[in-house]
């Protein structure tokens, strides 16, 4: 329903039960029909989540379809650029946070009243790669309980969060801090890497093309004004880009000049990965991350993680005063 | 003095809600705890401010910017490595 | 002591609301009283009959509404405050703190007089929020409820505040009192926003403070306000990984405690201030490429002096895994500062230009050459941050360093300015200009930082 629409009526609200099957369902049923089926999960998954709101409910099943909701959100971003079908990821980025901050808040009710939920840590671990440059993220991670901040996925995220940080970011309303590291090469290395699941590596391919462009900015800042241009394969190497083609789509929309000597780094004159007078630059994907989904059926990828029923605290079902979730999230 | 007076005063005591509940209190220890304290500072000497007090500058930082040698393992594994490196490269 | 409601309206009839606290360590003989009077009243003492007794008063010509459910309030607050319990009396002294605020809101009314009363009360009610919040989970309350309150409270009276555009007024003790507390309220509210883990709403205190005050210069208001206020600004700048804003704001709170010391005196209150700022200037300053004199450190905190010096010298050596070693080992105490994740980024930058710093003195320069091969620095970055061990557990000390890549180490150094050179991929090589002099090589990072980075000029005027 539109934002603007009366809530629906008590009856036509689903129990939580039955949104748990809703997305069992869909689980089963639809995701091996991707990409075709990416609009209509997007919506009935939006709607699995505002039943829950309307009931304002926030026990273990609200946990468990968010929690599945966020994965499918994060498999799908990697199955639709690799699919190179058109789609809105910002729309499936919007849902996606949506989710996160659901998550965020009935986790720490959860434990204000005592309890615990067993997945916590990995949806904590998106968090941090949701909003990737807020310190706000960094200062809530520091705060949260020594099981969580030492986690492994939770750690991982916080690894890319300081190899992406980056003292030439450039975006509107962004903050630029001090001493930056841009370790580009390195996020090429730890992302191959088998222990960066397959979900985190997915939804870090988001983020591609601006480390592409501000490796390329960086290279470009720190070598002589005579610098013959590099070589193509080199460069595509460095850069983890699976072809020479997405190299060249690549250098297009960003106006560098590539000859036959390779790509010239002097011509990268724009100063921020985003281009004022022309719609984002499609979305890539890495082989190696492709390779680590393999042959994986798409339900292996969701349906993983601790049971949440039984596990939280039984007085933390109904949280008292709690509010709609989806107000709170502004 | 009333009872109900004595009562008043012991009700702003620190440690009344403690009393209430007598479950460990997580509440840090005043060198803990980063908010500052009240102290006696009504004004500077007259007709200065902080630009004029650089008199009483106590340096906090050090202002050479010259090598301090270090001597430590890391130091002297790291010159071990250039050595090797320029022996390589004569060869 | 006998004291009855009419004794209290005449005090209040001579303005002497010093009377209405609500804090029984300074008012609670007058309360007391108060009750025992009440007990006994003809006309009884329920919210109604309160309320007819004030109205009868005529106070302020019963033209102030608001002045009126203050002095209910009160007058309900000394019937049924409990003093064995805050938890049962939090009701009335909350209400009262909330209606004794609303009297404060509308200028057109003589609140002036009320403000000292305000002032004392809000002392009195904030540690009581704080205790109160402490046992929040015993008594079934969200967390920070009490002082999440209280700040609304306060930051109602802040926005009330409006600056007289025309007239600035030189003279502090001129200024009307809601001016004159403004800088008190500003201090406050952040605190309270800290104490709540929501610092990022001091944003707003922090950018709407300047625009209200009707005094032209910083410097006017108390000193230790001052101070206050550049360390809690300075905190929400290290927060925001604003390193140079946060150094400066820290730097300049150091400075004046010091001050203050030598010339009023310290005090082991003005003393464990300096430690407060100590713990985050200290890392600010490294962080700017600077190196605190550890024995200045130590006049006022050996501990924190004794924890530095390692660190300091595994910068100064450019050795990783000493600040990686550094890092685990404080890995706590850095935690509950929210220091652990703003040194994990920062630290490094500064250490491989002192890494770099001797590969081009004990190498290039040594050889009489201006050039630095990856090769070289390859092996320099290896001894630096240790094995690439591939099968090593990531986590925030195994995954950050590009122990591979030589290049992109000097690439980003190329980028801060922290080396001035340029690379040339195809030869693997960094040429730097022809000098003996490593400053021209590899400048004070202090000095980039300032160039790079402007300080926010929203805060150009606390210098006045």
């Amino acid at each position: 329903p539109a934002a603007a629409a009366a809530p629906p009526l008590p009856s036509d609200v689903r129990p939580p039960h039955i949104l748990v099957k809703t997305l069992d369902y869909l689980i089963d049923n639809l995701l091996s029909t991707l990409p075709d089926s990416e609009g209509f999960l997007w919506d009935r998954m939006r709607s699995i989540r505002q039943d829950f709101t309307y009931q304002n409910y926030c026990g273990p099943e609200a946990v468990d379809c968010n929690e599945r909701i966020v994965r499918i959100h994060l498999l799908i971003i990697h199955v639709m650029v690799k699919a190179n079908v058109e789609f809105s990821l910002q729309q499936e980025l919007e849902q996606l946070h949506k989710s996160l901050i659901t998550l965020s808040e009935i986790y720490d009710d959860v434990r204000a009243s005592g309890g615990s939920c067993p997945n916590e840590a990995e949806f904590r671990a998106y968090a941090l790669l949701s909003k990737i440059r807020d310190p706000q993220y960094d200062k809530n991670i520091q705060e949260m309980p020594a099981h969580i901040f030492q986690d492994s996925l939770v750690q991982m995220a916080l690894c890319f969060r300081r190899i992406i940080s980056n003292s030439n970011f450039s975006e509107r309303g962004f903050v630029r801090t001090e001493n930056c590291l841009n370790f580009y090469s390195q996020f090429f290395k730890l992302i191959q890497s088998n222990q960066v699941p397959f979900l985190m590596a997915s939804f870090l391919e988001i983020y591609l093309n601006e480390i592409r462009f501000y490796a390329l900015k960086a290279l470009s800042i720190s070598m002589n004004k005579k610098h013959k241009p590099i070589a193509s394969e080199a460069i595509a190497n460095e850069l983890m880009f699976n072809n020479m083609d997405e190299l060249m789509e690549f250098c297009k929309y960003y106006s560098i000049s590539v000859t036959q000597e390779g790509v010239d780094l002097k011509s990268v004159t724009a100063h921020s990965h985003k281009l004022p007078e022309k719609k984002p630059l499609k979305n890539f994907y890495l082989q190696c991350v492709d390779d680590k989904l393999g042959n994986t059926a798409y339900p292996n990828v969701i349906n993983i993680g601790k049971a949440n029923i039984d596990t939280i605290n039984s007085r933390s079902n109904a949280i008292p005063g709690a509010v709609a979730v989806e107000e709170v999230t502004r | 003095m009333s009872s109900t007076t004595e009562k008043a005063v012991a009700m702003s005591k620190e440690d009344t809600v403690s009393k209430e509940s007598p479950a460990a209190s997580n509440r840090k220890s005043l060198e803990e705890d980063d908010e500052f304290e009240d102290f006696p500072a009504d004004q500077w000497p007259a007709g200065t401010s902080l630009k004029d007090t650089n008199e009483f500058h106590t340096n906090l930082w050090e202002e050479s910017w010259d090598d301090v040698e270090v001597d430590d393992n890391f130091t002297n594994d790291l010159r071990a490595e250039i050595s090797r490196y320029k022996q390589e490269h004569q060869a | 002591m006998n004291y009855t409601l009419e004794s209290l309206a005449s005090d209040l009839q001579a303005q002497n609301y010093a009377v209405l606290s609500p804090d029984l360590a300074a008012n609670g003989t007058l309360i007391a009283a108060l009750q025992n009077s009440m007990a006994s009243r003809h006309g009884g003492t329920d919210d109604k009959a309160l309320g007819a007794f004030v109205d009868s008063q005529n106070f302020h010509g019963g033209r102030w509404t608001r002045f009126n459910i203050m002095v209910t309030s009160f007058l309900k607050l000394a019937r049924d405050v409990n003093p064995w319990s805050a938890w049962d009396s939090c009701d009335v002294v909350f209400g009262f703190y909330a209606d004794l605020s609303n009297c404060l809101l509308d200028d057109s009314y003589p609140c002036e007089p009320l403000v000292p009363l305000f002032l004392a009360t809000t002392e009195h009610i904030i540690p009581l929020a704080v205790a109160l919040d402490a046992h929040h989970a015993q008594l079934g309350l969200k967390r920070h409820q009490f002082l999440s309150h209280t700040s609304m409270v306060i930051s109602k009276l802040f926005n009330s505040i409006k600056a007289n555009s025309e007239n600035r007024i030189d003279d502090f003790a001129r200024l009307p009192q809601k001016q004159q507390i403004l800088l008190y309220l500003v201090n406050r509210l952040n605190n309270i926003y800290f104490r709540m883990d929501a610092p990022q709403l001091c944003s707003n205190i922090f950018k709407n403070f300047r625009p209200k005050c009707s005094i032209p210069r910083f410097s006017l208001f108390p000193l230790r306000q001052q101070i206050e206020y550049r360390y809690l600004l300075g905190r929400y700048y290290l927060l925001n990984a604003r390193i140079s804003n946060a150094f400066v704001q820290l730097n300049d709170a150091f400075r004046s405690l010091i001050a203050v010391a030598k010339t009023s005196g310290s005090s082991p209150t003005l003393l464990r201030n300096v430690r407060r700022v100590l713990q985050f200037l200290v890392p600010t300053g490294i962080l700017m490429g600077k190196m605190p004199r550890l024995s200045v450190v130590a006049e006022f905190d050996a501990d924190l002096a004794n924890v530095y010096s390692t660190l300091q010298q595994s910068i100064r050596a450019g050795n990783i895994q000493g600040i990686n070693g550094w890092l685990r080992q404080h890995q706590q105490r850095l935690l509950e500062k929210n220091l652990l994740l703003v040194l994990l980024e920062k630290l490094p930058m500064v250490a491989y230009q002192h890494l770099v710093r001797r590969l081009v003195r004990d190498w290039s320069l040594a050889n009489g050459v201006n050039r630095l091969p990856y090769d070289l620095v390859a092996r320099a970055l290896h001894t630096s941050i240790g094995s690439d061990d591939n099968s090593s557990t990531i986590d925030i000390f195994t995954g950050i360093h590009p122990g591979a890549s030589a290049e992109n180490v000097l690439v980003t150094l190329i980028n801060l300015g922290y080396l001035r050179a340029n690379c040339f991929p195809a030869l693997r090589l960094c040429v730097f200009k022809k000098t003996g002099n490593l400053a021209d090589i590899l400048p004070p990072i202090a000095e980039r930082i300032v160039g790079m980075f402007p300080l926010n000029s929203d805060d150009a005027w606390l210098d006045s």
